[in-house]
């Protein structure tokens, strides 16, 4: 499937780091009890990112809690490079996902993809959404990472550019060779369905 | 699946809100335990300076140079089971070294380097 289309449905731009945030953080490298404020105020978009990512609730709150456990043990190690706390958040969630996806093994993902089609129906697509859950999960963590925060952060390629430290244009090409893998997963998984008994 | 109904997936993916709890048990447990253990380090901290400026004052010391870098602790290493042993700080805590009960002596620094406060306790003066 030949994709050079990028047409990204974007969110709000992500909130650049306020003096407010900025202070936070700084009382929060001193007082853990003041990252409370930091976790409450971004716990949200990170657990609906691997609710997105996932399809699992309960999974998206473990996933979201080993997340921000991480943010404060490396609290100190935070520089703002101009992409903000959050963007920063997005990439150990990134990192997250990714560690669970080796963890659990791609039958797992497969059938957690497939659970919610199965059970819910909340949506026509579901069995297209599954299959590109499942698709995702098995790209290189180079297009996993620049896709799902594309479209589940979601985030403007300036933006992804600041949190994965590369330039702008690197972040379009790495984002039209993921859409075209992903495109690739997508038949190969349509395929093996169509051989299963 | 064209181009055209893979981005809907997407974006339809994308719509999906977050409607659970706006706070997180683990993160809670994990911010009071985190706490509590910098407490445990400032008070051994602070017994070490009263111990130093008792030992200046009494004349039996002209120079005290105190390093509380030390802590018992559990590390796990992928693909190794828990190991208990010494952790030891660099001094400017870019890094670490880890002697394990068995004698195993791992260093750990540069940018993969992550220690995990909550994890440590004090092993004593």
């Amino acid at each position: 499937m030949g994709v050079t289309r990028l047409a990204l449905q974007l969110a709000a731009p992500l909130r650049k780091e306020t003096s407010g945030e900025a202070l936070a953080i700084e009382r929060a490298r001193r007082d853990p009890e003041a990252f409370g404020e930091l976790y409450r105020a971004h716990y949200h978009a990170i657990a609906a990112y691997f609710l997105r990512r996932t399809g699992d609730e309960a999974l998206a709150e473990d996933l979201a809690a080993d997340t921000f456990i991480a943010a404060l043990q490396g609290l100190k190690r935070y520089r703002d490079t101009g992409a903000g706390f959050r963007a920063w958040l997005y990439r150990i969630a990134a990192n997250t996902a990714s560690r669970w996806y080796t963890r659990s093994g791609a039958q797992r993902v497969r059938n957690l993809a497939h659970a919610e089609a199965n059970a819910g129906e909340r949506d026509e697509n579901s069995h297209q959404i599954a299959l590109v859950r499942e698709a995702i999960e098995t790209l290189s963590e180079r297009d996993k990472a620049v896709l799902t925060l594309a479209y589940f952060a979601p985030m403007t390629t300036a933006q992804i550019a600041l949190v994965l430290r590369v330039p702008e244009g690197t972040v379009k090409s790495r984002l039209a060779r993921a859409r075209q893998a992903l495109g690739a997963q997508i038949e190969r998984l349509t395929k093996e369905e169509g051989e299963r008994p | 699946m064209n181009d055209t109904e893979l981005e809907s997936v997407l974006n339809s993916i994308a719509r999906r809100e977050w409607n659970g709890p706006g706070f997180n048990p683990g993160v809670e447990r994990a911010i009071a335990e985190r706490k509590q253990a910098m407490g445990k380090k400032n008070r051994t901290f602070l017994i070490a300076l009263i111990t130093g400026a008792s030992l200046l004052t009494a004349g039996v010391a002209t120079a005290v140079t105190i390093h509380f870098t030390s802590y018992r602790a559990t590390v796990e290493i992928d693909g190794l089971p828990p190991m208990q042993g010494e952790f030891i700080l660099n001094d400017d805590n870019s890094g670490a070294t880890f002697i394990a009960d068995d004698g195993t002596t791992y260093v750990f620094e540069g940018p993969g380097t992550e220690v995990t406060d909550d994890q440590r306790e004090p092993s004593g003066e």
